[in-house]
């Protein structure tokens, strides 16, 4: 820049607007104290800059309105935001690796709690009717709005629980007042299912846990195109489940009680259950954690067409968990009860390795030899029994699976929920190999050689993988027996001696067969 | 990693606390930015909360974004260009002279300035929704490279359409 020269429109308004260098804008601010012209100039594109400001301020401004509705608590929310889902990713997939890939391969692209919160929360409500709540056998009414500190007698109960857990009662079926309760959590788990309804509705179904507070679980329903909130569950300590669902009607005079409900757990649809609403089922238990021990049978009930969640001997906590998790899905009846676990042939559990047999003292220090002492042989024997139960628990759920989708059932499978059931499988194999490896490193000592026979040639060819994982789970049933007999059963010198033998044989046989499911196509 | 232009040296806080206050900051004007890109009132709130969640990834995957206004604004500037495409029809953001309120009870000083405004109107009209989006933006305190990062465009480019939208704008109201 020559300072001698007039500036040109560029130059001034690089200096008006403080685009300059420090050097040209010295020069220019030289130039500009000793050129009138180039000075008169500035002002007039000044004024013209002005001018749009204040045509912004006055006019602009004013016609773009910028609502704030539900954005003073977006901050906060980002505050609290943590790297939650790796957070869980690592944290589950330490664990046991079952819910995230379930969730993926159900919902790519699937939001997080928090985005959806968020997004429900932009949306202007239109609360208005009634919602229905049902607890036990109650199924009550009451408007979807209330005035704070609306107080109706039949509700006292429920309004307290509401209240102590710091959710909103006044207008409880809202993403606002689920991110409010959310909000106030300082340790929480969640996730998100997508679920449809018989019109091929798509929802949303945001489920937080916690272990805090006296609401220990919590779901939001929403649909998934507009964020409309229709349905929410709670679970809380000590008391019957709550659900609030929409309701068309609104209630005249205030509270009102509708009927009470006979005591008849099943309720019929008009449409049939089909596989998918089954393997939601197996998703969601997978997806809230549900342990391959616990005693929790699905079972596609054609009869009341519902998909049938059945528990025995359940705890009451664990109870409403898995009732929660269960409440958003179509056609879905849980029903539990009390009692003992049955075994697979129907009996109750025996107590393990109690035949009445003498025990040889030989045997046993036979055995104690090979893991270098009584101690090590009782920390081999609790790993192994471990490693053979979780293995059979988890050859169980391989068969619930291939019993409820046999080849005819899964060839009407949509791509979405075969690739679910695929990842399903592949879960439950990988978890299998696993144990089975924890087995043979714990049973070492007491395979001779070392290394197992091949019995793979021996093995029926099973042309679909349902047919394999009943043979792997007879299989795996008996090696169970015969670990747990061996390692903790009453017996003589001869039956232990017989037992050791066929150890390595049985081990062979359940690890080709696992091996065979890793490779069995899906289809 | 956030690198803030304006963030004093040495002064750490916490990326919790920065979003939290770049949200508390620049909501209100990304809002605007899409209402006066022609996004309807809906969508513009939508497109906002997408625009801070897109951030909130962002930032979770641990990608750097050295200057998060104009990241911001870029990312709602695509985002609301895309939106208004789907729409089926949409207005730019008229002067709303019901609305207009002025700061003085002069009667004089406020006709004079309406007459001022119209003339600017008139002018802004005349210019390209280019120049338009550059003064704009301008006027929200972006620097021309990052007007320039919002828009896809060069520096000189911004630098061109603003000198000829200021000099246009100078003669509407010096008249």
């Amino acid at each position: 820049m020559n300072k001698t020269e007039h500036l040109s429109v560029d130059e001034l308004i690089l200096f008006l607007d403080r685009e300059l260098d420090t050097d040209a804008a010295a020069q220019a601010e030289q130039h500009l104290l000793a050129c009138a012209d180039c000075a008169q100039r500035l002002r007039s594109l000044k004024k013209g800059s002005q001018a749009y400001v204040q045509y912004r301020e006055q006019v602009l401004e004013p016609a773009l309105q910028v609502p704030t509705r539900g954005w003073a608590r977006l901050g906060p929310k980002l505050k609290t935001e943590k790297r939650y889902r790796w957070g869980w990713f690592g944290a589950v997939a330490c664990a046991c690796g079952l819910a995230l890939a379930v969730a993926y391969y159900f919902l790519p692209n699937q939001p997080d709690a928090q985005e959806v919160l968020t997004r429900a929360e932009a949306v202007p409500e239109q609360r208005a009717g009634s919602l229905l709540l049902t607890t036990g056998n109650e199924r009550l009414v009451r408007p979807a709005l209330l005035e704070p500190g609306h107080s109706e007698a039949r509700f006292q109960h429920v309004r307290a629980l509401f209240v102590q857990a710091h959710y909103s009662w006044e207008n409880p079926l809202s993403a606002h007042a689920f991110a409010e309760w959310r909000l106030r959590l300082a340790r929480k788990e969640d996730s998100v299912s997508s679920i449809r309804d018989r019109g091929g509705r798509r929802f949303y179904r945001i489920q937080t846990r916690t272990s805090t507070g006296i609401l220990q679980a919590a779901s939001l329903t929403l649909e998934a195109e507009t964020y409309h909130p229709t349905k929410a569950d709670f679970a809380f300590q000590g008391d019957e489940a709550i659900e609030l669902a929409e309701q068309t009607e609104t209630p005249k005079n205030g509270l009102e009680q509708v009927e009470a409900v006979p005591p008849a757990p099943i309720k019929t649809t008009e449409t049939p259950a089909t596989p998918e609403d089954e393997l939601r089922v197996f998703a969601a238990l997978d997806a809230m954690g549900a342990e391959a021990e616990e005693p929790i049978d699905v079972k596609l009930d054609s009869e009341h067409h519902t998909v049938l969640v059945t528990g025995m001997g359940i705890p009451a906590a664990r109870r409403k968990e898995i009732e929660i998790a269960m409440a958003g899905l179509p056609h879905t009846v849980v029903r539990f009860s009390a009692g003992q676990r049955l075994s697979d042939d129907g009996g109750p559990v025996s107590p393990r390795g109690t035949d009445g047999a003498e025990e040889s003292l030989a045997f046993r220090q036979n055995l104690q030899d090979r893991y270098g002492g009584a101690r090590a042989l009782q920390a081999a024997t609790d790993k192994a029994l471990d490693s053979s139960n979780g293995l059979f628990a988890r050859t169980h759920l391989l068969l619930l699976l291939a019993r409820e989708f046999p080849p005819a059932v899964e060839a009407q499978l949509g791509p979405n929920s075969a690739t679910s059931l695929l990842s399903l499988r592949q879960r439950h194999v990988g978890a299998m190999g696993y144990a089975l490896q924890q087995l043979k490193e714990n049973l070492a000592p007491l395979l001779a050689s070392g290394v197992l026979p091949d019995t793979s040639e021996r093995l029926s060819k099973s042309t679909h993988w349902q047919g394999g994982a009943e043979d792997l789970f007879a299989s795996t049933r008996n090696l169970d027996r015969l670990v747990s007999r061996l390692l903790a059963g009453r017996f003589t010198e001869p039956e232990g001696n017989s037992m050791l033998k066929e150890l390595p044989g049985d081990l062979s046989k359940v690890e080709a067969l696992i091996h065979a499911q890793s490779v069995t196509d899906s289809r | 990693m956030i690198v803030l232009n304006e963030q004093p040296a040495g002064h750490a806080r916490s990326l919790d606390a920065e979003v939290e206050q770049i949200y508390r900051e620049t909501r209100g004007s990304i809002c605007a930015y899409l209402l006066y890109l022609g996004v309807s009132n809906d969508r513009a709130q939508e497109v906002t909360q997408e625009v801070f969640l897109r951030l909130l990834q962002t930032l979770r995957k641990e990608k750097p974004i050295e200057n998060v206004r104009a990241w911001l604004f870029r990312v709602a500037h695509n985002l609301g260009l895309k939106v208004r495409s789907r729409e089926r029809s949409f207005r730019l953001v008229q002067p709303d002279w019901d609305r207009f309120v002025h700061p003085s009870h002069s009667p004089e000083s406020e006709l004079l300035d309406k007459e001022r405004n119209t003339r600017v109107a008139a002018a802004l009209a005349e210019l390209s929704p280019q120049q338009r989006n550059c003064l704009y933006l301008r006027s929200e305190g972006l620097r021309y490279t990052e007007i320039a990062e919002v828009m896809g465009i060069s520096a000189s480019s911004v630098n061109e359409f603003l000198r000829r939208a200021i000099a246009r704008l100078a003669e509407a109201a010096n008249e």
